[in-house]
């Protein structure tokens, strides 16, 4: 591309990053006036975070340890119930978050399909940090899996079956053949379904509620706090868009390191 | 090209003869009921309504979101407006009041039958946030409450709560769906609610809601915002209101 047809095309595309740029430029400009650092330090403001790293902590978990599996077999798979998990795993990406909350409730809930039998074991979900975590992996396991399927696909297939020929069992195949050859696409699923937890409001706020420190995670708190404190609201958006920056840079060192 | 989609897709600005109204979400049934008759009376006049928190209304105005008649279902939450200057104080009508009462699931029938019962261990109460007129009704009404019921009794009762809602609809949804056990909201919903038991709240504890409403300084058509708010405080208006179950302003 020559310098002019750049300049013209930076043009062209201007509006777009400016719509991207400027208001999380105003956010910040905000923030600078919002007293943030008093904020952060404030009960609630900091339940919210806490309870948001927990519980996407032990989401991201849940996701690549339930997720692995099943990337393997609609990866790997030939048969047509792996090409329907692959397809069907598309689904929560572009399903709306209210949408898996009535979802999540209608299974979960104290008069849904488990719910039911739950309640009468005593156990609670809805209401809970466990119903939070449950939403935040429903909403986020697809982006891993779409990451580690692709991952797992573009797996050189010889030399999967050298080592088979020399007598690897499936686990070993599986641990130490093609998933050290995906650990990029994996570590990079994850990252996103980190992101996508984070952010998670919607479910949570139907299926889990909003209780302070049990389930008000930050987007729900930024969500109560536009209803009154408008510098709890600016202030967590801040930390949720620096650790947004965080993981995108961390995705971005990863995939230099791996590829140099 | 763009502009003529977003035409096509998002219309043009509300005609001039629509009216805005931003109303408390308790305000739901009656609204809706006064819309037609209003319009059917006023064939010049369209009504468009947004109904949610009164809270989350005024924090909407707050950040400069238009609008002509603001309906909140407390006083505390109008006056935020006034603050920032959207509204005159002078302009600040009560149109409506309301009584607090407590709605019990089918599945918890039984479990609950007073305001004592709402501290029994393991009932789930759902209500409202501080800033949500009806939860911040509910936090004088259980202040009340505790000169008969004791300290150890609220102290139960908030232990109970599993949520705390931007609505009260939210509630009346919760309690209906069966997730949570009971919650308090106003007379009017509780009317319209599937749910087994209304429990009324005893008068000498009781809340009396007020809600004040006020057409907004930089409405573009005030005249016609004024007039419907006259309809609202006269005679028609206030019998949908009293349909509903809600309580004369005084």
């Amino acid at each position: 591309m020559t310098r002019r047809e750049s300049f013209l095309w930076m043009l062209a595309g201007g509006p777009a990053m400016l719509l991207i740029m400027l208001p999380i430029a105003a956010l910040v400009s905000r923030s600078a006036t919002s007293d943030v650092l008093t904020t952060l330090q404030q009960p609630e403001t900091n339940q919210a975070i806490w309870l948001s790293l927990r519980t996407t902590l032990l989401s991201i978990a849940i996701v690549v340890v339930l997720g692995l599996p099943l990337a393997y077999f609609a990866a790997r798979s030939g048969s047509r119930l792996a090409a329907f998990f692959d397809a069907l795993t598309e689904l929560p990406v572009v399903l709306p978050p209210a949408v898996a909350g009535i979802a999540l409730l209608a299974f979960f809930g104290r008069a849904g399909w488990l719910g039911e039998s739950l309640e009468a074991a005593g156990i609670q979900v809805t209401f809970t940090s466990t119903a939070v975590v449950i939403a935040q992996v429903f909403v986020s396991i697809p982006f891993f899996l779409r990451s580690a399927i692709e991952g797992i696909r573009k797996v050189d297939q010889q030399g999967v079956s050298a080592a088979a020929l020399d007598g690897a069992g499936p686990a070993q195949v599986a641990w130490l053949v093609v998933l050290p050859q995906c650990r990029q696409a994996i570590f990079a699923g994850t990252l996103l379904a980190w992101a996508r937890a984070l952010g998670e409001f919607g479910a949570t706020l139907m299926f889990a509620g909003n209780f302070v420190g049990r389930t008000q995670t930050m987007p729900l708190a930024i969500y109560a706090g536009f209803q009154g404190d408008l510098n709890m609201a600016v202030t967590l958006s801040m930390v949720l868009l620096g650790m947004a920056v965080f993981i995108l840079v961390f995705a971005r060192l990863f995939n230099h390191h791996t590829a140099t | 090209m763009l502009s003529i989609l977003a035409g096509m897709l998002l219309g043009s600005a509300p005609a001039e003869e629509t009216l805005t109204i931003l109303a408390a979400a308790s305000l739901r049934s009656p609204m809706v009921e006064i819309q037609k008759l209003y319009e059917s009376s006023n064939s010049s006049t369209r009504l468009e309504m947004s109904f949610a928190g009164s809270q989350e209304l005024a924090a909407q105005l707050v950040l400069g979101a238009p609008g002509d008649l603001f309906l909140s279902a407390d006083r505390a939450q109008i006056d935020v407006v006034v603050k920032a200057k959207r509204m005159s104080a002078r302009d600040i009508q009560p149109f409506s009041g309301n009584r607090l009462c407590v709605i019990v699931a089918k599945r918890a029938a039984g479990k609950v039958e007073s305001l004592g019962d709402l501290a029994k261990p393991g009932i789930r109460i759902s209500l409202a946030g501080e800033k949500v007129p009806i939860g911040a009704y509910t936090n004088q009404m259980f202040a009340k409450a505790t000169r008969d019921l004791g300290a150890a009794w609220l102290d139960h009762v908030r232990s109970n709560v599993v949520s705390f809602e931007t609505n009260v609809s939210a509630i009346v949804t919760r309690v209906e769906l069966g997730e949570a056990d009971c919650g308090i909201v106003y007379e009017s919903d509780a009317r319209q609610a599937k749910t087994s038991k209304v429990i009324g709240v005893p008068k000498n504890l009781n809340v009396r809601a007020v809600y004040f409403g006020g057409v907004l300084s930089d409405s573009p058509q005030k005249e016609r915002s004024r007039s419907f708010f006259k309809f609202l405080l006269g005679k028609e208006g206030q019998a949908v209101f009293a349909k509903y179950g809600f309580l004369p302003a005084k």
